[in-house]
């Protein structure tokens, strides 16, 4: 409560003092997509004659954890096999530690495949040393193992024989 | 830095518009601005002209797509109470 005396001076040059009690009442908004309109109803109790002024501040949250998915890695013995049956049936595990390797080698007339969830392809990277990969394209994975249903960025190596290490990092 | 605008709205109409301001000054706070009071980590205060006649005031945020989200937003009302005569 801020409180302040004012003083009056009347036509009969007697002083008056008043009381004038002010208090902030704070509103919270959290704005979690762009362009949007919100709007609060604040409530003043019937004491309350005006509001005199007005503050506003900002800050910028901590960024939620991105649930990155899980991947899906493993050699295959044909080229470009874009099926979401085959990848669901190669190792897996989520996506939780960064930078995350894979090592492996690559046997002859073998390609090794990965694929991590599409939407985590804005924020990972998926690169090789050794064979190299590309990208392959995607598929729709309804996979409860990895609980985890969407889209998926294939990525597949050239053939073997070789080693091949894919790393994903976090751009 | 501009992320969005409020408007502050009485029963009349829109009676304030301005875009939030990032706090002068956050952390540690010594003891002799914890005496002086929180609103040294406050902007200035713009002076309103909001009459109370519904006993509500309606705040308004428009986001310009100009600051990455999300974004915390805080409106502080300097509601000031009936003069008490001493």
């Amino acid at each position: 409560m801020i409180r302040e005396v004012q003083e009056n001076k009347g036509l009969n040059g007697e002083t008056e003092k008043y009381m004038i009690r002010r208090k902030f009442i704070p509103v919270e908004m959290v704005v979690d997509q762009p362009g949007v309109f919100k709007t609060v109803r604040v409530k003043l109790s019937p004491s309350i004659k005006r509001i005199a002024g007005v503050v506003s501040t900002f800050d910028t949250l901590v960024q939620p954890i991105v649930d990155f998915g899980y991947w899906f890695a493993g050699a295959g013995e044909e080229a470009d096999i874009l099926d979401p049956a085959f990848i669901t049936d190669l190792d897996y595990g989520p996506l939780n530690t960064m930078p995350f390797q894979i090592d492996e080698y690559v046997k002859e007339g073998h390609w090794f495949y990965v694929a991590i969830p599409l939407k985590s392809t804005r924020y990972l990277s998926v690169t090789s040393e050794g064979i190299k990969i590309r990208e392959l394209g995607t598929v729709e994975i309804q996979d409860p193992k990895a609980d985890y249903r969407g889209e998926y960025m294939v990525y597949v190596s050239k053939s073997g024989p070789g080693s091949i290490t894919i790393t994903i990092n976090t751009l | 830095m501009k992320s969005c605008e409020i408007r502050l709205y009485n029963a009349r109409g829109l009676c304030y518009t301005g875009s939030p301001q990032p706090p002068h000054k956050t952390g540690e706070f010594t003891d002799e601005e914890k005496f002086l009071g929180h609103d040294l980590e406050l902007p200035k205060i713009q002076p309103l002209d909001a009459a109370n006649d519904q006993g509500y005031v309606k705040v308004a945020l428009k986001d310009l797509s100009a600051e990455e989200v999300p974004y915390r937003v805080r409106v502080y009302l300097l509601a000031e109470y009936e003069p008490e005569k001493l």
